[in-house]
């Protein structure tokens, strides 16, 4: 296909999405280091020759931005010392349209925890990229489909947070479309809301094909 | 009105196609499905003359919306340089296999929207130009979502 040979640099697959989320964090933890090195050479210095007061107020920000990404890519590390990181595992990773794939997600937990909700939503997501002057603007419009939910409450050390679940795409759906600035794409989101920890907010693809599935149980849907 | 100053008057020109059904939901545009053939001819009709350096007819889709456009040309019918001279009317054929994606499509943000293209190759000039959409979707799928 003529549109397919266009670079597409998204993940396509609920494993390469787990990578570039990996990537991305190291990246970030990466980043605020060389971050943090840098304004401590050529920043602190000035500052602490020029004395305290409103100097080292104007450092503070930029520190917040390094530790920030710290933080931010430490977060599942973080999660890691009371929940296991999620193991998913999709039936198949691209899906004809009208056609069931079963979805397996759990995380088992370390210590205990309050989880105010768990859900695993299967959306219909378009994106369209563009640009206003030399701005870059993303809209993005989702449409959910079906929805698995786990009502929250405490959980003991060795519970397991279980939120698999069949999901089937519509018959009457689009199948996946990438191209540079618009995009359809078809994706698993997983929410986590734990109580007084991180949460998980991470989304899997789900690749679909522009073909109708004729096997059992499709003319009932 | 920015528009009509990129807009060629110097042609009317027409997109008559010879296959495709009418679409149920969207009347008078022809609807196609993945693999069928779409053909049919061009007609343009100078209003004075016209030396092209190239008449290209192009199958091609788009897409419309919030986001910048992406396009993607899928056959291409070239005529190399000619004359046309008002009141004779020049016709191009054209056919082609569509391919199996991407179907039209109609969403909030997004819209796909395959068509015919024809462009007048102008030396110094505005080109004349003219799209006239069609659907490409499996009959049992509908293109407004």
């Amino acid at each position: 296909m003529a549109f397919q040979q266009l670079p597409p640099n998204v993940p396509a697959t609920p494993h390469q999405a787990q990578q570039a989320q990996q990537l991305g964090r190291k990246g970030a933890i990466g980043c605020g280091i060389v971050w943090l090195i840098l304004v401590s050479c050529f920043a602190l210095p000035g500052i602490i020759a020029s004395g305290s007061g409103f100097p080292i107020l104007f450092l503070v920000p930029f520190v917040a931005v390094g530790v920030g990404m710290i933080v931010w890519g430490l977060v599942p590390t973080i999660r890691a010392l009371k929940i296991t990181p999620p193991e998913i595992h999709v039936s198949r990773e691209s899906v004809r349209l009208g056609e069931s794939f079963d979805f397996r997600y759990h995380q088992v937990l370390k210590d205990r925890l309050d989880v105010d909700f768990a859900k695993a939503i299967f959306v219909m997501r378009e994106t369209a990229t563009y640009r206003r002057g030399t701005d870059t603007y993303t809209e993005t419009h989702e449409i959910p489909v079906e929805t698995k939910e786990i009502h929250g409450g405490a959980y003991t050390p060795g519970e397991q947070l279980d939120l698999s679940h069949r999901f089937t795409v519509p018959l009457d759906g689009m199948h996946t479309f990438i191209a540079p600035h618009n995009r359809i794409e078809w994706l698993i989101k997983v929410k986590v809301s734990i109580a007084r920890w991180p949460d998980v907010d991470e989304a899997y693809p789900i690749q679909v094909l522009s073909e109708q599935y004729q096997g059992y149980g499709a003319e009932n849907r | 009105m920015i528009d009509k100053l990129f807009t060629s008057d110097k042609a009317v020109i027409s997109v008559h196609f010879a296959s495709g059904s009418n679409h149920t939901r969207t009347p008078g545009l022809p609807s196609f499905c993945p693999g069928d053939t779409v053909s049919g001819y061009v007609t343009i009709t100078p209003t004075e003359n016209i030396n092209y350096k190239k008449l290209i007819v192009r199958i091609k889709w788009r897409t419309e919306g919030r986001g910048d456009t992406d396009e993607s040309v899928w056959t291409t019918i070239e005529e190399p340089e000619g004359t046309m001279t008002p009141g004779i009317v020049k016709n191009v054929p054209f056919s082609a296999v569509l391919p199996r994606e991407p179907w039209s499509y109609s969403g909030r943000w997004i819209a796909i929207v395959w068509g015919v293209e024809v462009e007048a190759d102008v030396a110094w000039k505005i080109n004349p130009r003219h799209f006239a959409p069609f659907i490409l979707a499996p009959t049992w799928a509908s293109p407004e979502r």
